[in-house]
C-alpha cells in the first residue's frame, strides 16, 4: 500500500488514533478505512463511539479476526480476543459482515463503501 | 492567566482556519467566543489531536487548529507519536494545562503537576516544535508563528484551574448540527463532499 499513489497512509501507534484520524479525514472528504487486527476494536472502543458513532461520521474498519475459529496460527494465544470479538462489535452497535475467506474481498470493500 | 483569556488572544488570528476543540469546558468557551463556521467543538477528552491531524492529512493546505487539554493530551500520548510522523506541517496544537482534571465538578491534579512535562513528551515523540509558554506576550508570539499553519506546532500554555465556563451558556448547537454546518463549510470552500453526505 506504501507503494500505490491511490493511497494516503497513515501508521498509528494505536488503533485509537487510526480510529480518529480516521474520522478527521472523512469530514475533509476522503474515504477512509482503518486496517486492524481484532485487539484493535478493544483498544480503540473509546474512540468509536465517542467520536465516529457520536458523529455520526462513517468509517470501514478492516479487521483480521485474529484469534478467530479459523486463526490456526495465533488461535491459542489471541483465542480470548478472538472469542469476543463479534460481542463487543455488537455491543458497540458496529455494523459488520464476517468473510469466511478472502473470495471476492475486493468487491466486499468495495461494496461496503458504496453504502 | 486563564484559558478564557488565552483564548480571546486566538479569536482574531482565526481566518480560514478549522478549529477542533477538545474536552467539554473548552468547547463551551471557544464556543462563547467564535461563530466561526470552520469550528468542530467535539467536546471530549483524547480525540481532538487525532481528528485535527485527520483533517490537517486530508487538507494538506488547509491550517488546523487544535484546542487541547493536559488531561485529554495525558489520555492519548500515543497520538503525540503518530501525529508526529504523519508527515503534516498544517497542524498547530494548544494545549492549556491547567495540572487539573476539572471538568466534572472535581479538582484533582493531573500528572503535568506532577513530573510530566508536555513539551519534552512531545519533543521526545518528535514534534520539534515544541515550547511551553508562561505568560501573555510568550503566548501571543507562539500562536501567531503556530497559526500560520507552515509547521507541525505543538504549545503548550500553562494556565490557572478556572470554572468559569460553568457560567457561560452553552453552545446553542448539538454535536450532529456543528458537524453538518462544518461539512458544508468544507464544501463550500474545499469544493470537496465528505463521502456521507446524501447517504442518510
Amino acid at each position: 500500500m506504501r507503494e500505490d499513489s491511490r493511497f494516503q497512509l497513515a501508521p498509528t501507534a494505536s488503533e485509537a488514533d487510526a480510529v480518529s484520524i480516521a474520522v478527521g479525514a472523512t469530514l475533509g472528504g476522503k474515504q477512509a478505512a482503518c486496517y486492524m487486527e481484532s485487539t484493535g476494536i478493544y483498544v480503540s472502543c473509546y474512540q468509536l463511539v465517542v467520536v465516529a458513532l457520536r458523529l455520526r461520521v462513517p468509517v470501514l474498519l478492516l479487521v483480521g479476526h485474529l484469534g478467530g475459529f479459523d486463526d490456526r496460527r495465533n488461535s491459542f494465544l489471541y483465542s480470548l480476543a478472538g472469542r469476543r470479538l463479534i460481542p463487543q462489535l455488537d455491543a458497540l452497535d458496529v455494523e459488520y459482515r464476517v468473510l469466511d475467506n478472502g473470495d471476492n474481498l475486493e468487491i466486499n470493500i468495495k461494496a461496503q463503501c458504496a453504502r | 492567566m486563564n484559558r478564557y483569556e488565552c483564548l480571546q488572544v486566538l479569536v482574531p488570528l482565526i481566518a480560514d482556519h478549522l478549529i477542533v476543540t477538545s474536552q467539554s469546558g473548552q468547547r463551551i468557551e471557544w464556543g462563547s467566543l467564535s461563530s466561526h463556521e470552520g469550528n468542530l467543538l467535539l467536546g471530549e477528552m483524547g480525540a481532538a489531536l487525532s481528528v485535527g491531524a485527520g483533517l490537517a492529512a486530508a487538507l494538506p493546505n488547509r491550517p488546523v487548529v487544535v484546542l487541547e487539554s493536559d488531561g485529554s493530551v495525558l489520555l492519548s500520548l500515543s497520538s503525540l507519536a503518530t501525529v508526529a510522523n504523519l508527515g503534516i506541517h498544517n497542524l498547530a496544537v494548544f494545549v492549556f494545562d491547567n495540572g487539573t482534571y476539572s471538568g466534572t465538578r472535581i479538582s484533582e491534579p493531573t500528572a503535568t503537576r506532577g513530573k510530566t512535562d508536555l513539551e519534552q513528551v512531545a519533543k521526545g515523540a518528535g514534534i520539534e516544535r515544541s515550547a511551553t509558554v508562561r505568560d501573555l506576550e510568550s503566548f501571543k508570539k507562539e500562536a501567531v508563528l503556530a497559526i500560520q499553519g507552515k509547521t507541525l506546532s505543538f504549545i503548550v500554555r500553562k494556565v490557572q484551574e478556572s470554572l468559569m465556563h460553568r457560567d457561560i451558556p452553552r453552545p446553542d448547537v448539538d454535536l450532529l448540527e456543528n458537524k453538518y454546518r462544518f461539512v458544508r463549510y468544507l464544501q463550500s470552500t474545499e469544493g470537496k463532499t465528505p463521502p456521507f453526505l446524501g447517504r442518510g
